[in-house]
């Protein structure tokens, strides 16, 4: 059976300080240096997925190009235009800090309006920091049924979860 | 002095009582405790102005404006010099206390400011460039044509060829929301450059958004090249994509031209796949070949290097 070769633009969002970048460069190997995006204020990688199959039974092989966007808590033009032509969100909040979670329905009415119909997938990260069963994290699980999306609790240091949450993304993307 | 006209004696001297008792009254008694009594007011005035600081503040306002233009004026330096670690202290606390906000206001103004210096540095230099092109073309025109006849060449694309002073080395096709990579053509073959391609169509994707944003609203800020220090990229923009050109040497306008007609044709035979465009390659067969060509083009110059040596 044939593969379908699919890109795919993907934006992470979140609040300053959350792992952004550290997750990116966990999920990518990454050859390219991050001086440019504090200049611009986003960068672009890339990463294959394994294929995937949908529910009609279609493989579908992911090519995602992963823009890691700074500054979307303000919601500045620029922002605005690196979210144009998204294909899935990856919503991250911080489990050790809970303003971060809270911050999420915002932002993802943001990229609801710039990208409307691109799925989300919420990402609680520093799992490894926050107990299991934690506060912050039942916070996460709160939004994320509000928001109708699913959630995984990360960790960019120790790698839990990281290559899943783009997994699902590919998976809501595929049907 | 006495007046010789009796009528302007009259107008000078009117007839009037001189009591020179009741001048020196007037004088004493009168006009002196009008003039204290006007005094006393002007300065009971004063004092209020000074004590009451916003009065105070108005009614020296337009002087001090004044004086400052003028001693800027007549010595800038000095003015300067003193001014400089007063008004430095005060901007550093302000940045510091908003930060945000000053960067936020200098951004845009400093962003208009260097792609309105560029653009004129740019226009110069390619201006310049240009007319010693147009010179040297039309010098050798003839001679090549007779050449490229001699040597079997399609004289039309021989000249086309000679018309490009410059390495085109990539070309990629991009789509213009997204910055997905539709199709990418290079001077070499290898495997992994092309990989590498997707990545330089989002971060280029990425850096047109960014400079566009930074220098809305000034038309020579619009982002058609962007330059590096061993090549450029010159950029055409269309409705759904936009096509990237990298090369290295100087290009004139007929790049421009190529890269527009390259558009046209490609819009013209793939618009309505572009248009419902959501990363499906296989959907744009063959959309890499006009790519190519252009590459092909542009290297006959090379060719004829090679065939001469
Ligand atoms: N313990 C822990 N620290 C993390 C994790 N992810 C990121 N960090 C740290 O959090 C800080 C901010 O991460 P960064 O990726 O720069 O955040 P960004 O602003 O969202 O891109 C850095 O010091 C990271 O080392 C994680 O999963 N666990
Ligand atoms: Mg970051």
């Amino acid at each position: 059976m044939n593969t379908l070769q699919l890109h795919k633009k993907i934006c992470l969002l979140g609040t300053f300080g959350v792992g952004k970048t550290s997750l990116v460069r966990r999920f990518v190997y990454d050859k390219y240096d991050d001086e440019y995006k504090s200049t611009i204020g986003a960068k672009v990688s890339q990463k294959r997925l394994v294929p995937l199959e949908n529910s009609r039974k279609e493989l579908i092989q992911f090519n995602f190009l992963v823009w890691d966007i700074e500054g979307v808590e303000k919601a500045t033009p620029q922002v605005n235009h690196y979210l144009l032509g998204a294909h899935g969100f990856l919503l991250i909040g911080d489990l050790t800090r809970e303003e971060t979670i809270g911050a999420l329905p915002a932002i993802s009415e943001f990229a609801r309006k710039i990208a409307p119909g691109a799925p989300l997938v919420l990402a609680g990260n520093k799992a490894d920091l926050a107990p299991d069963g934690s506060h912050t994290a039942a916070v996460l699980a709160e939004v994320a049924d509000r928001l109708s999306a699913p959630y995984l609790l990360t960790s960019a240091k120790d790698g839990r979860n990281v290559e899943d949450c783009f997994t699902q993304l590919g998976l809501l993307i595929a049907e | 002095m006495a007046s010789l006209n009796p009528a302007m004696n009259n107008l000078k001297q009117p007839e009037m009582p001189v009591d020179p008792l009741a001048q020196l009254k007037s004088i004493l008694l009168t006009e002196d405790q009008q003039r204290i009594a006007e005094l006393e007011a002007a300065l009971a005035e004063l004092k209020a102005q000074l004590s009451h600081k916003a009065q105070l503040i108005a009614t020296l306002e337009p002087v001090i404006g004044e004086v400052l233009e003028k001693k800027i004026g007549d010595s800038k330096d000095e003015m300067a010099r003193s001014l400089a670690p007063v008004m430095g202290a005060a901007i550093k606390r302000q940045i510091k206390d908003a930060r945000e906000d000053v960067i936020d206001a200098l951004y845009p103004i400093v962003g208009r400011m260097v792609a309105k210096a560029v653009a004129e540095a740019m226009k110069k230099i390619i201006a310049n460039i240009n007319a010693n092109l147009n010179r040297t073309f039309k010098f050798s025109r003839w001679f090549r044509q007779q050449k490229a006849r001699l040597q079997g060449i399609d004289p039309a694309e021989k000249v086309l060829a000679d018309a490009f002073p410059f390495q085109l080395q990539r070309v990629f096709l991009i789509a213009r929301d997204s910055g997905l990579l539709i199709s990418y053509a290079g001077a070499s073959q290898s495997g992994p450059e092309h990989d590498e391609a997707h990545i330089i169509g989002g971060m280029l994707t990425a850096i047109k958004s960014f400079m566009e944003t930074s220098f809305a609203g000034s038309r020579e800020g619009d982002l058609n090249e962007i330059e590096h220090s061993e090549f450029t990229i010159r950029i055409n923009s269309g409705r759904y994509t936009y096509l990237a050109a990298v090369f290295s040497g100087v290009a004139g306008n007929e790049l421009d031209e190529e890269l527009r007609n390259l558009h046209i044709r490609i819009h013209e035979r793939f618009h309505r796949q572009l248009r419902s465009y959501d990363g499906d390659n296989s959907r744009l067969q063959g959309i890499e070949q006009p790519l190519r060509e252009i590459i092909r083009t542009t290297q006959h110059i090379d060719h004829e290097h090679t065939a001469a040596s």
